[in-house]
């Protein structure tokens, strides 16, 4: 039986791990094999934020940007500028629905310039 | 007695004076006796009681007199207490009358008050509600604006956002954010 460790200290030790260049196969699969041990699994999604955070407070930004047409190399990098930090990455999403602009999330925060957004402000706005 | 004895004997002396009148002064003085008997039987017994009962009918008249003339006076007393009564009740009606439409003139004045104040309530009422329903109207065709609008961009966007226009949608977006 596995010692039982904080989800916080695990994505501090996973970020560490991953920013000191150790195999991004080896780290996950360590951490794997930690919470199927400790019957943690279905942390999984939590931890993968935890460590998101972690990584976004080391610089290492990880956004989720999601566009209604997939995005171009200028973008790309003016959202990069837009996100901030040392190493920004980009997880990209297209999705139709939101009929045009950007949508960026990143740990702590997100920025909607996506038309969908604007509609359903305006809807909103109704008395 | 004498006399009459005298008078008797003087008779039969001289021969017939009662004769030739035609008296008999025998059955005279009997008559006269009996008359006497009769004059001292009737005031003896007959007299009294009916100067009595004369007596008590005429105390009966005079009670009866007086009596009546105590009603008279009573009735003339009652006469004058009705006439008084009358002309206070008359008075009194007078004032009632007086008083009723004093009264009467008050309480249509104050329902006039309280009907004007009601009608002016209610039209105020009705003006408020008005506004209230065209408030009410405006912000529901506000809202369907906004709703018809935010419909017809999402319809037109969806067709007429291409890709290009969509690269200048986000480069403005993300120049605005920063």
């Amino acid at each position: 039986m596995a010692l039982r460790l904080s989800r916080r200290k695990i994505a501090t030790y996973t970020a560490d791990q991953l920013l000191a260049g150790v195999s991004k196969r080896d780290v996950l699969r360590s951490v794997a094999a930690y919470l199927v041990d400790a019957k943690r699994t279905r942390e999984l999604t939590l931890l993968v934020r935890d460590i998101e955070d972690v990584l976004a407070e080391r610089g290492h930004i990880v956004a989720d940007v999601a566009s209604a047409h997939p995005l171009s190399e200028t973008l790309k990098a003016e959202i990069k500028k837009l996100v901030g930090g040392s190493t920004p990455q980009l997880r990209e999403l297209v999705e139709s629905d939101l009929l045009g602009g950007v949508r960026v999330d990143v740990p702590g925060k997100r920025f909607d310039g996506t038309i969908r957004h604007k509609l359903t402000a305006l809807r909103a706005k109704q008395l | 007695m004498n006399i009459l004895t005298q008078f008797a004997e003087t008779g039969a002396a001289s021969g017939g004076i009662f004769s030739a009148l035609g008296i008999d002064w025998q059955m005279l003085i009997f008559q006269i006796i009996a008359f006497v008997v009769l004059v001292l039987l009737l005031g003896k017994f007959v007299y009294p009681v009916l100067i009595k009962t004369v007596d008590a009918r005429h105390d009966d008249i005079e009670a009866s007199t007086k009596a009546a003339q105590d009603a008279e006076k009573q009735a003339i007393e009652a006469s004058k207490n009705i006439e008084k009564m009358l002309k206070q009740a008359r008075t009194e009606a007078s004032d009632i009358v007086s008083t009723a439409k004093e009264e009467a003139t008050a309480a249509i004045e104050a329902a006039e008050a309280k009907s004007k104040t009601r009608a002016e309530r209610i039209v105020s009422e009705a003006h408020a509600q008005l506004d209230k329903d065209i408030i009410a109207a405006k912000k529901m065709l506000q809202n369907e604006t906004l709703e018809l609008v935010a419909l017809a961009t999402e319809k037109v966007v969806g067709k007429t956002v291409s890709a290009k226009v969509d690269e200048s949608v986000i480069s403005t977006a993300v120049r605005e954010a920063r």
